[in-house]
């Protein structure tokens, strides 16, 4: 099983079972999730590398495991410049006082092996140096001599051998090198080749344990009553049924809405269905969907905040450019764990336990919910039953907490399906309109203006950098904030910048009269998103073309460093699509576990055909139409193409793989549709009217 | 009410409202976590466990419709040690956040007991009602297929 249980003073002070050990810390860049925003404050120590007597090697991991693989990735950096014995190496979970940790605990933006590549490699290279050195002055021999390989330093001469543990002692009490020397990648052992995830075993026989399964003594489990429309104010509350429910132990009001607390899940939740609440739910009368559309449709004839401009882009529209309107939805990320979160109040302090993706903001968070320093609140970071980005909110523990104000001991508020689908955090609905113009066979001018029911942040990115050589310019933006509540969505702009840009390419090879690939190909900018094209464009076997009855489409898309593009194989027959084949190229420099990377691929593919065949996010008076996986239907095993990932040889660092397969995967699917029948889809998720249009 | 019945090869007695889904039982008075809850309607099969030789979708099963049963959970699919599936589960890397595999492997182990060699189609059709949101569903099918041909070259297929 995975250590949660280490503190800082622990990993500083000793090792596992007391005595001698090597600790080293080293440099990671703050979190750039949003860098865009939050650029500056330099580099803090945060790599920690502990290795004890027995030999252990303990490094800490500070981003959640959601199912990517951190927790065998990154450890993997550091073992391989170490010369470590592999199955000595031990991921560590990051302090429980998230506020002593250098740099905020957060993890997304497909940041955490691109930002940990560097100083994991120099802390295992530091490590193994200072082991070298205490290992050469025993055996009064020079350190040249030496050679560290598989948990031990070798002096290859005289054939003596010493482990890692026997020479912490002396290690420890050397300077930690600042410039170590670092392999040459032919000679890794490691990086690159499939290791078995270490959180794999405890996630096939039951013992995993994420933030639903906390158990603790004397826990209450509490199911909330949430706002049935965003903003939505309480009138009156009849809880007199509730509380005749065996087992219902308390009701009460919190600023989200009203709270059963019973002494188990099932009482809770039978206990709110007896629940009665009147809601005032004007605040977000005629708040909608359609409504919005409308309304952001509206603003399609007004110029918005120019992002990009470059060139005469009304000139170079000319008189009769290619035009598209699209339309997408709010999306819900649905993570199959539902929203959660423990906490116990208790001694001027919280203790919470999170399935979270941000363990300092939900220490913050709950800090500031409970009225006390964030260092009196403990946080017990659990396996995620998924996130993709909806745990970078800190909503579960900010009503966990308020919850456990009122309760004596430790309650848990688990959140229905329901609750979780109807509050979420969403992936802002967009409008794009796009001109282009091609003339000589080249894109001559381009004009894409968007409108978002979102921050800048969430809608805006993407927008101003088709990865294509284009003389006129333009990119401009309105954005809308409503009641609705918004978030970062695996990928978070791309997923609509993807679909809307490469749907619009293609239209306008379509009208070059050129190959889609080919006039691709012919304007991109950037090398590494025309290696990762060419590669998929190869295997999928576009130029043999599609099977009878079926289309071919692809779409390349840069996002978080990293470059996909994907071919798609599409039929459809009576207006449903299916999907037999997507073939992935991806170029995201050097790989560290290639089937951890594929599984990345193949899981981003699937969450984007959701979005593209699927489902969507409808919101009406003021609240969300869907609750459960019968209005939001997730794709199936049955729905799935054949997906095959391949990967750009590359010895550049490794950048994220996490969100950049999802964007191209939409746009794949509509462009092999028009090949397929002729029909353009400009909305998702696609329905079975437009394909018969 | 009381009810009594075979919990992992141990046989249990719980006092709960006769309608207690035997999800919660199974979570809140027997402590088996293992058994996850996600959907609370039927449609996600992260909760399904083995009532009987039938897989069963725990979270809207009452607890009394299982009175005298054998119910097996994940935390003994492979009695003392690994089941094939879940050792093939991990040679494969199928779980990413693990939160639905019990489900999944609840319901691939009762498929090949009944369909010892499964073709896609059959997998498909008995593994639809399982929902996965990392989108495992290749390696599923993968890994069901190995664990068949395994299964019968060691002679229990």
């Amino acid at each position: 099983m995975v250590d949660r249980t280490v503190t800082r003073r622990d990993f500083l002070l000793t090792g596992a079972k007391g005595g001698a050990a090597l600790v080293v810390a080293v440099h990671l860049p703050a979190s750039d999730l949003f860098a865009e925003e939050a650029r500056g404050d330099g580099f803090h120590p945060a790599a920690w590398i502990r290795i004890d007597a027995e030999g252990i090697v303990s490094v800490v991991v500070d981003e959640a495991e959601l199912g990517q693989g951190v927790l065998t990735t990154l450890p993997m950096i550091v073992a391989e410049e170490l010369e470590a014995d592999w199955s000595k190496v031990k991921p560590l979970m990051p302090p429980r006082d998230p506020s002593s940790w250098v740099r905020p605990i957060s993890t997304g933006g497909s940041t955490s092996t691109r930002t940990a590549w560097d100083p994991l490699r120099k802390a295992g290279a530091a490590a193994r140096e200072m082991l070298r050195e205490a290992a050469a002055r025993r055996w009064g021999v020079p350190i040249p001599e030496t050679r560290a390989e598989k948990g031990e330093i070798i002096h290859a001469a005289s054939g003596r051998r010493l482990a890692f543990g026997e020479l912490v002692e002396e290690a420890a009490r050397l300077p930690v090198p600042d410039d170590p020397p670092l392999k040459d990648p032919a000679d890794y052992t490691l990086i690159g080749r499939p290791k078995p995830r270490v959180d794999l075993p405890e996630k096939v026989d039951g013992r995993a344990a994420f933030g639903t399964d906390v158990a603790l003594d004397g826990m209450r489990v509490a199911s909330v009553e949430q706002a049935p429309a965003f903003g939505a104010r309480i009138l009156s509350v009849d809880d007199s049924g509730a509380r005749q429910v065996d087992g219902v132990l308390d009701v009460f009001r919190v600023p989200q809405g009203v709270a059963v607390v019973a002494r188990d899940t099932w009482a809770a939740l039978r206990g709110r269905e007896a629940l009665r609440v009147e809601w005032d739910t004007s605040p977000s009368a005629g708040l909608s969907s359609d409504a919005l559309f409308g309304e952001l449709e509206g603003l399609m004839d007004e110029a918005g905040e120019v992002e990009e401009e470059r060139g005469d882009v009304e000139a170079a529209l000319g008189p009769d450019p290619v035009t598209a309107d699209f339309r997408l939805p709010f999306l819900d990320h649905a993570p199959m764990e539902p929203m959660n979160a423990t906490a116990w109040v208790r001694d001027g302090g919280v203790e919470v336990w999170v399935p979270t993706q941000v363990a300092t903001a939900s220490q913050e968070a709950a800090a500031r919910v409970a009225g006390v320093r964030p260092s009196r609140v403990v946080m017990n970071v659990t396996f995620a039953g998924g996130g993709f980005g909806r745990r970078l909110e800190t909503d579960d523990v900010e009503l966990a907490v308020e919850v456990a104000k009122r309760v004596d001991g430790p309650v848990q508020v688990l959140w229905t399906r329901e609750d979780s689908i109807r509050h979420g955090a969403y992936r802002p609905l967009t409008v794009h309109r796009l001109r282009g113009a091609v003339a000589g066979g080249r894109v001559a001018g381009w004009h894409h203006r968007a409108a978002g029911a979102g921050g800048r942040g969430l809608v805006v990115p993407g927008m101003a950098s088709p990865p294509y050589r284009i003389p006129a310019l333009r990119a401009d933006y309105h954005l809308k904030e409503t009641a609705v509540p918004v978030g970062a969505w695996r990928s978070v702009s791309y997923t609509h910048m993807g679909f809307v840009i490469e749907s619009f390419m293609d239209m306008l090879a379509h009208r070059a009269g050129a190959d889609p690939y080919r006039f691709r190909r012919a304007h991109m900018t950037e090398p590494r998103l025309r290696a990762a094209l060419d590669l998929a464009v190869e295997k999928a076997g576009w130029d043999r073309g599609a099977p009878d009855g079926r289309g071919l489409g692809v779409a390349a898309v840069s996002s978080f460093s990293s470059h996909a593009a994907e071919v798609a194989e599409v039929s459809v027959e009576d207006g449903r699509v299916r999907v037999h084949r997507v073939v992935a190229g991806i170029h995201c420099g050097r790989v560290i576990n290639p089937d951890t990377l594929r599984g990345q691929v193949e899981g981003a593919i699937t969450l984007a055909l959701g979005y593209t065949l699927k489902h969507g996010i409808t919101v009406r008076d003021g609240a969300v139409v869907q609750g459960n996986f019968t209005g939001y239907p997730l794709m199936r095993i049955d729905e799935m193409p054949e997906v095959e990932v391949y990967t750009v040889p590359s010895e550049d660092p490794p950048t994220g793989i996490g969100e950049p397969p999802v964007p191209p995967l939409a746009a794949a699917v509509a462009n092999a549709v028009f090949a397929a029948t002729g029909v353009r889809v400009t909305e998702l998720p696609f329905t079975r009217e437009a394909l018969r249009a | 009410m009381s009810v009594t019945f075979t919990v992992n090869g141990e046989r249990r007695t719980v006092e709960v409202p006769e309608d207690t889904p035997l999800l919660w039982v199974l979570r809140d008075t027997l402590q088996l976590k293992g058994t996850k809850y996600s959907c609370g309607v039927a449609v996600c099969g992260a909760c399904t466990v083995d009532v009987d030789g039938q897989a069963v979708r725990a979270c809207v099963t009452p607890v009394s419709a299982v009175q005298d049963g054998r119910v097996t959970t994940i935390e003994s699919l492979g009695g003392e040690g690994l089941h094939t599936l879940q050792r093939i589960w991990i040679e494969e890397e199928v779980p990413q956040c693990g939160y639905c595999q019990p489900g999944f492997l609840m319901q691939a182990a009762l498929l090949l007991e009944r369909t010892p060699e499964p073709t896609d189609a059959e997998i498909d059709r008995e593994m639809a009602g399982n929902l996965c949101r990392c989108g495992t569903y290749s390696r599923v099918r993968r890994a069901i297929h190995r664990a068949a041909r395994e299964r019968k070259e060691a002679g229990h297929g």
